[in-house]
């Protein structure tokens, strides 16, 4: 298996490949990414000691509808599910080769069976995964282990164009198993020491070198952005007692209120959306009930109550 | 052969996945790249992905994987089509189960409606209705359709207003389900036998009542037709609530059953004034709050595959007939309960169809303006109806598919 990637040299690179020997960008894109590992650390711009409970976390995407197995049963992963078949329809497949493939593949980074393996992605200001699920449910800092291994992507970036591709390459026509093991190692890092500059190769590449400096919310929209996260591979679920609050969007709290409103006095919701807004509210009365704060995501980067 | 198929699914958080492909999803270890889309509650949009990791990684968050049905992926024609399905798989699941509050009283639900239903007296079979024959047509369309796409279907969103006799039409289930309510309702007084029970059995009875009242159904159930169990369950009612144990008429014992029933433990102001029912006329609780308070019969629970019957309530019952309309042929109780279900959810403040919530003692049936009213609510539900019922019906083993009753067992333990 290829040695550990060491992401700060990996920076260091990126940023010489961005600022294309021009010294005033790159004085701004180091600029830029001290900004990105402030954030990413919870500490001020002026640097110091960063308080408790602000900085990256680890987030994970949820139905409100599930949240009553949630606060039941706890969190569960794919083979969980699996074994319970409680919310499954049809006939019930095999583990599909796909997952079979990435599974393998990440088996040498977290040295664990598959099975004890929840996935989840790492996050700033924003509100997780949105494809996932409505609640974004944030962990506890202290929940979060330290050497949990993260990825810079998706793991299923792995089985597909263009990584798919490199790895059939070096593979040389054999077995592209361990070909895929190096190729997850070389997305791979720790969480205490490598997600600051996984999460400012990611921000400062995903944007054009200018020279201006950027926002929090930039950043915040840089770490998590769409389909594009980095994911963490933790080793263990997780209960309601974990998180330190769930996050809502503000566009969703909109629909929600409308879907109210037209019930009350305007044209009449939809039955899905009677149930979508149900669902939701029945959902944060629990959370609240159990202590855990539930929050609006207001604006790139700025939570309100 | 390729077809739109899905990667992830979600059936109770109404989401899912879907990709146009070949039947690849469990053989090759490669995602290959194809047109993907994201469906999800509460709009069922199809919204385009830039690639399909997104889609299976969803499978680490508790998604199924693909959707086998035969023994093999199940392909849809059109993006509508998934629409469709994810959509009323999402109102079936969100029935199958007990809502979080959960109907008002547990132990004892009425003992059923029994071959003959609750039909008022001298009407021993339901007369026929649009809305039944259409889900009669819709459950042997699936019936006859063992592979192959789907097909559009329409539901009956009759003009209601145009002539008196399409109005009764209309309203004739919309009275017949608010007396099956009732009835149920009052036959649960019994088993309130503690404070709590009590408390939640009164919340639901002033939710009813506030609900027929501004519908302006009050002079249908005590003088349109008489009903035998109706007026029995309002005797009952009566004698265990306030000692009355008069010879009450039929108009009588509704009429104080339903001024009785909004405060059963307060025998004070309402029974001086009796004579004036008054009810707030919203925009006071949300529509499936309502709903939900109120219980379903047993044989109803049961017809819908309810987990636990004798929790089930309203709002189960209309998520899941409407995403799965062959329950109500042959069930002229259910398409009742569904129709004023649907009057209740149109029925919001400020609706031209909607009366002020005071009724008389000695008001008559179809007053004009209750009638030019009953016109307009019963063409809003009947047209909200057509909005919220399947517009596809499937191939029957996909059928099947949605009509099995999903439930995340914990769920009850809330309640």
């Amino acid at each position: 298996m290829s040695a550990p990637v060491d992401w700060t040299a990996r920076l260091e690179a990126a940023l010489a490949e961005l600022a294309a020997s021009d010294p005033e960008t790159e004085a701004y894109l180091r600029a830029n990414s001290d900004l990105v590992l402030r954030a990413l650390t919870g500490q001020a711009v002026d640097g110091g000691v960063a308080p408790g409970g602000v900085g990256a976390k680890v987030v994970v995407n949820m139905s409100a509808a599930h949240v009553p197995a949630f606060v039941a049963d706890g969190y569960k992963n794919a083979y969980d599910l699996d074994a319970e078949a409680a919310r499954r329809v049809g006939e019930k497949p095999a583990v599909s080769a796909k997952r079979l493939a990435v599974d393998t593949a990440l088996q040498s980074l977290h040295q664990g069976a598959p099975e004890d393996i929840y996935f989840a992605a790492v996050e700033l200001n924003g509100c997780g995964v949105g494809f996932y699920g409505d609640l974004c449910l944030v962990l506890r800092d202290d929940v979060t282990q330290e050497a949990d291994v993260v990825l810079d992507r998706n793991s299923y970036d792995l089985i597909r164009e263009p990584l798919r591709s490199r790895i059939e390459a070096a593979a040389g026509g054999g077995d592209p198993a361990p070909a895929r093991a190096d190729q997850a190692a070389q997305m791979a890092g720790v969480m205490n020491r490598d997600v600051q500059a996984i999460a400012a190769i990611k921000v400062l590449q995903g944007r054009l070198p200018v020279q201006r400096l950027m926002s929090t919310g930039m950043v915040s929209g840089g770490v998590l952005e769409d389909e594009d996260y980095i994911e963490v591979l933790r080793p263990s679920g997780f209960s309601v007692g974990d998180l330190t609050e769930v996050r809502l969007t503000s566009a969703e709290v909109a629909l929600d209120e409308r879907i109210r409103g037209r019930a009350l006095t305007g044209r009449p919701p939809s039955q899905a959306e009677l149930v979508w807004r149900d669902n939701r509210r029945r959902a944060e009365d629990r959370l609240r009930a159990l202590g855990v704060p539930v929050r609006v995501v207001a604006a790139a980067g700025r939570t309100k109550g | 052969m390729h077809a739109w198929r899905i990667d992830a699914l979600d059936p109770r958080a109404g989401i899912a996945f879907v990709s146009w492909r070949g039947e690849t999803l469990f053989e090759s270890p490669d995602l290959e790249n194809a047109p993907a889309f994201y469906i999800a509650a509460p709009t069922f949009a199809a919204i385009p992905l830039a690639h399909r990791a997104i889609a299976l990684g969803a499978e680490r968050r508790g998604f199924q994987v693909g959707l086998i049905v035969n023994g093999a992926e199940f392909p849809f024609e059109t993006l509508e089509d998934v629409s469709d399905f994810v959509r009323r798989l999402y109102l079936t699941s969100a029935g199958a189960g007990p809502r979080g509050g959960g109907a008002p009283t547990v132990p004892e639900p009425g003992p059923g409606l029994g071959p003959d239903g609750l039909a008022p007296d001298g009407e021993a079979e339901a007369p026929s209705s649009d809305l039944r024959g259409a889900a009669t047509r819709f459950a042997e369309r699936a019936f006859d359709l063992q592979v192959g796409p789907a097909r559009v279907v329409e539901w009956p969103a009759q003009a209601y207003a145009v002539d008196l006799e399409a109005m009764e039409k209309g309203r004739a289930p919309i009275v017949h389900g608010a007396m099956i309510l009732l009835v149920e309702l009052l036959e649960r007084y019994r088993g309130a036998s503690d404070a709590e029970r009590l408390d939640r059995w009164s919340r639901a009875g002033q939710r009813l009542v506030e609900t027929i009242a501004r519908l302006e159904l009050v002079p249908w159930l005590t003088q349109g037709a008489p009903s035998a169990r109706l007026h029995a369950a309002c005797k009952a009612f009566l004698n265990a609530s306030q000692g009355w144990d008069g010879d009450y008429g039929h108009r009588s014992a509704v009429w104080w059953a339903l001024v009785h029933m909004q405060t059963p433990f307060r025998n004070g102001r309402w029974a001086e004034e009796g004579l004036l029912l008054w009810a707030g006329a919203g925009p006071g609780s949300e529509p499936l709050d309502d709903l939900a308070s109120w219980p379903l019969p047993l044989d109803l629970a049961k017809a819908i595959g309810a987990l636990d019957p004798a929790r089930a309530s309203v709002a189960d019952l209309l998520s899941v007939v409407l995403g799965a309309p062959g329950l109500m042929q042959d069930a002229p109780e259910v398409e009742a309960v569904l129709s004023f279900a649907a009057a209740r959810v149109v029925a919001h403040a400020g609706a031209r169809y909607v009366g002020g919530g005071v009724a008389f003692i000695l008001e008559e049936a179809d007053q004009p303006i209750a009638v030019a009213r009953h016109a307009g609510l019963a063409a809003a539900a009947g047209a909200w109806l057509a909005e919220n019922l399947p517009t596809r019906v499937f191939a029957r083993p996909l059928e099947q598919v949605i009509s099995s009753p999903l439930i995340t067992a914990v769920e009850g333990a809330l309640a």
